[in-house]
């Protein structure tokens, strides 16, 4: 539906994407993950068409929209700050896109209705703006971005000025409503939770490039790189030298990741090593064992008998969760 | 210890005295003077105002002018406006603290700086007699509605400039990107989103610049002559020239009831504009990128520049050159006592007796404005009382010069308050002005003062007057600064009250100026040139101090 085809853009003569690629299937939800500055909201508002001057091109359905200027574009965009008019009414922010396709009253009435009412916001439509709360104001913005009925929907960190509680039911709550009304979004985001919660795939962002692009789960079990294993959390990242002669990994990789899920406390396994850390997380302990001069973190279940720090265990590691990381 | 706290209600009570002594009771001598004059109620100065065509066209030039000052300010100070917050240039941020420098001028200078200028005996007309050997001036813009019209922009331009762009380098450009991506653009980005938007500091800067030029005095006396009276030179006219003080008496009152009126709606807009939910402040603010961008960036700043400056340059420059020869004629003529002169001492001695009531009332208005700002925000003082407080004090601010000096002349004439003779009508008056330039300057610090700190300090063993001084004093200090030098300033440049209450022997430098332009003669104009370019260095140079003290924090206007 989008390709993007080797995309380079420079502000200032700082280059902020690089040769980027990415092919974006109708009625899916992208997301674009990356740590700040990685250029996934400038890539949005290339998208957009809020930055020109980027060399590739961008095409929607086969056509290129290089040419087209922002508000032809029919995209709906939302700011993390949600960007509403400060001087309207949430009734009259939400109409506005309607407004500027110079659609009947009528239209624009029903249309507003109905992105009110998918929002749960009917009863706030005369309220100003600014005195609306964060996740009241998330919802405005949400329902100015779909009334219009934009072929593409863009959110750039709809979710990030908002605290982790309300966060938490509102990234499910936005993903129910973009498949309910059948849109294609792409979804920017630092945070990997929202991600996974969010998405259908993922793409990972890292200095201007995409550097995969995958389901949440095989993004998580699968990693490709060692800065995408480490973005997203995971430790046991070695030299595949360390425990070459133990688990017979691939010495041609540029690293090896112990992926925590196959790691686990055994009376048989390929490891030996001291427990020196034990940290209790509620429902599991997280468990540091130091072998020779590595460290190897996991957790384990907490309703079961959990060693003493200074016992020495055996760990054992799945074979298939010895996963090879190539840094390009 | 209880000794001490009621002494320091004494002297908080102080300012209070003042304010009603000086101020308060000089407007109800207007007020009694405009409905019972001879002590019975008597409306004829109102009936007279209504009835006479004459004083109803005064009333009507005097809003339509300030009508057309106000748009023409507004519709320049916009692109201005988009110009600041919108483009990265080099010296921005010089260029926005020196066009706030007619702020401070005092207007006889402007007059006089404009009438160098674009006057009969201007250089623009001087230039174009001779190139094309003319033996009139060509531009006659003296005594017209136009020239007060160009000094009235002159004067506001800067201040709508400042609100309109501080209001709007708050606002995200976000919320215009998000309208361009709703399908918005061009003029419907204007039209719906920037001007809507912007529409809190745009009222709020008109109703300000229609404030100033509904009661400008010094320009339109000097630059219009009476065929354009305003409502504040006709009280002058009534007053000082015609003596009829009951008219006099009523068109004050009819000019403290729109003005009072206008500060009104004025500060509900500032509430308002300090309340609207500020979108984060990330630099907006980019290099121009487009050709059209450019030239519009160029056409702005040149027009802004040559408009603050050529005036001002112009009357440096007449006042050191006479028929094409550097002289310094004019200066010296002003330490000299002509036998025809209209003066009864050299010129010169003004420049001493307005240092003499410029030293008076800084030091006045620093005691009574640092008084003034703990009463209304100190913390033994009810809510309530602190919020009427506030505005009480600013309000001889938004008293035009002429009613405060006709109040005074009207007012302190019986004893025991008769002070007519006094010296100390002058500095008292300029302290009334002064007074709210203090409080501002420093009540924004003196909130900033964090309770915990001064209870630190104390549970520490500070005694109290150790706590002031260690904390208080050095916290407001720059406040102090700042404040000191508005006051100065303010003194030194004041016209319109000391119009009223100087005695003839101990002008200010303003009245010696205003006195010199109504004199005929090369000598005159040539002395009032001189005089005038003194008093604009002298104000140049506290402002520059002002601007260089008053960080982003200092200073609530």
């Amino acid at each position: 539906m989008l390709t993007i085809q080797n995309v380079s853009f420079s502000y200032d003569k700082t280059p902020v994407l690089r040769d980027v690629d990415l092919n974006i299937v109708q009625g899916e939800i992208m997301c674009l993950l990356g740590a700040s500055g990685s250029g996934k909201s400038t890539l949005l508002r290339l998208i957009a068409g809020l930055e020109g001057d980027y060399i590739g091109d961008i095409h929607l359905n086969g056509q290129s929209i290089k040419s087209i200027p922002v508000h032809q574009r029919d995209f709906g965009l939302m700011f993390q700050d949600f960007a509403l008019f400060p001087h309207l009414s949430v009734a009259d922010n939400v109409v506005f896109g309607l407004k500027m396709k110079s659609l009947s009253t009528i239209e624009q009435q029903s249309q507003v209705e109905a992105a009110l009412k998918l929002l749960g916001l009917a009863k706030f439509s005369e309220r100003d703006v600014t005195q609306l709360s964060g996740g009241e104001k998330q919802r405005v913005a949400l329902a100015r971005s779909l009334a219009p009925q934009p072929r593409l929907l863009m959110l750039d960190e709809p979710l990030g000025s908002l605290d982790a509680g309300l966060r938490e039911r509102l990234m499910i709550e936005v993903r129910d409503i973009i498949k309910q009304v059948g849109l294609t979004a792409i979804y920017v985001t630092h945070d990997q939770q929202e991600a996974y919660a969010v998405a259908d795939r993922i793409a990972i962002m890292h200095d201007g490039n995409i550097v995969q692009v995958d389901t949440p789960q095989n993004l998580y079990q699968r990693p490709k790189t060692p800065y995408i294993a480490r973005f997203l959390g995971l430790k046991n990242i070695f030299s595949p030298s360390v425990f070459g002669e133990q688990l017979h990994t691939d010495e041609k990789a540029d690293a090896i990741l112990l992926h925590p899920d196959g790691l686990s406390l055994s009376d048989e396994g390929q490891l030996q090593g001291e427990i020196v850390e034990r940290i209790f997380r509620g429902n599991t302990y997280r468990l540091s064992i130091k072998i020779d001069e590595e460290t190897l973190v996991f957790n384990i279940e907490s309703n079961q008998p959990v060693p003493d720090i200074g016992s020495h265990v055996i760990v054992h590691v799945e074979e298939d969760w010895v996963i090879a990381l190539n840094s390009t | 210890m209880t000794m001490w706290r009621w002494m320091w209600y004494g002297f908080l009570l102080v300012p209070l005295l003042f304010l009603a002594l000086f101020f308060l009771y000089p407007l109800l001598a207007i007020f009694d003077l405009s409905l019972r004059p001879d002590n019975s109620w008597n409306l004829s100065g109102f009936t007279q105002i209504v009835t006479s065509a004459y004083y109803r066209d005064t009333l009507i030039f005097t809003i339509w002018q300030a009508v057309l000052s106000t748009v023409l300010t507004i519709g320049l100070a916009l692109p201005g406006a988009y110009v600041f917050t919108r483009f990265d240039f080099p010296a921005k941020s010089f260029l926005l603290s020196i066009a706030t420098l007619p702020f401070v001028l005092p207007t006889v200078v402007v007059a006089t700086a404009f009438s160098a200028l674009i006057g009969a005996r201007g250089i623009v007309n001087q230039v174009l007699m001779s190139l094309f050997s003319l033996e009139t001036a060509p531009i006659q813009l003296e005594r017209t509605l136009s020239i007060i019209l160009i000094v009235h922009v002159f004067y506001n331009y800067s201040i709508a400039l400042r609100m309109i762009t501080s209001y709007w380098a708050n606002q995200s450009t976000r919320i215009e990107d998000a309208a361009r991506v709703l399908g918005a653009n061009g003029w419907r980005i204007w039209w719906h989103v920037r001007l809507p938007m912007l529409r809190p500091a745009i009222l709020a800067s008109a109703i300000l610049v229609f404030i100033f030029t509904f009661t400008s005095f010094g320009v339109v006396l000097i630059l219009g002559g009476i065929q354009f009276a305003t409502l504040e030179v006709q009280i002058y006219y009534q007053a000082l020239n015609v003596f009829n003080l009951p008219l006099a008496a009523a068109l004050s009152l009819l000019q403290i009831a729109v003005m009072f009126a206008m500060m009104l709606i004025y500060t509900r807009l500032q509430r308002r504009i300090s309340s609207v939910d500020l979108q984060s402040t990330r630099q907006i603010a980019r290099k121009p990128k487009t050709p059209f961008e450019r030239l519009f960036l160029i056409v702005n700043l040149g027009t802004m520049i040559v408009f603050l400056f050529t005036p001002l340059l112009a009357l440096i420059y007449r006042s050191l050159v006479r028929e094409g020869a550097f002289t310094l004629e004019y200066y010296t003529a002003l330490t000299s006592n002509t036998r025809n002169s209209v003066l009864f001492a050299p010129a010169i001695e003004a420049i001493g007796n307005s240092l003499q009531f410029a030293i008076i009332t800084t030091i006045a208005a620093l005691l009574l404005g640092v008084l003034t700002a703990y009463l209304i925000a100190g913390k033994g003082i009810n809510r309530t009382v602190s919020r009427w407080l506030d505005p009480l004090f600013m309000l001889p601010l938004a008293t035009s010069a002429v009613t405060l000096g006709f109040g005074f002349i009207i007012a302190l004439d019986t004893p025991p308050l008769d002070l007519r003779s006094s010296v100390w009508l002058i500095p008292i008056a300029h302290t009334l002005v002064a007074i709210p330039f203090v409080v501002r300057s420093i009540l924004p610090a003196l909130r900033s003062i964090p309770l915990h700190v001064k209870e630190s300090a104390a549970i520490l063993g500070a005694p109290p007057h150790r706590i002031w001084w260690s904390i208080d004093l050095p916290l407001l200090s720059r406040g102090l600064i700042v404040g000191a030098t508005f006051a100065f300033t303010v003194s030194m440049g004041e016209f319109g009250a000391s119009l009223f209450v100087a005695r003839p022997n101990t002008p200010t430098m303003p009245i010696v100026i205003f006195r010199l332009l109504g004199q005929p003669g090369a000598t005159n104009y040539g002395q009032a040139l001189a005089m005038s370019s003194l008093l604009m260095l002298v104000s140049a140079a506290s402002f520059i101090a002002i601007e260089r003290i008053r960080s982003a924090g200092i200073g609530e206007f």
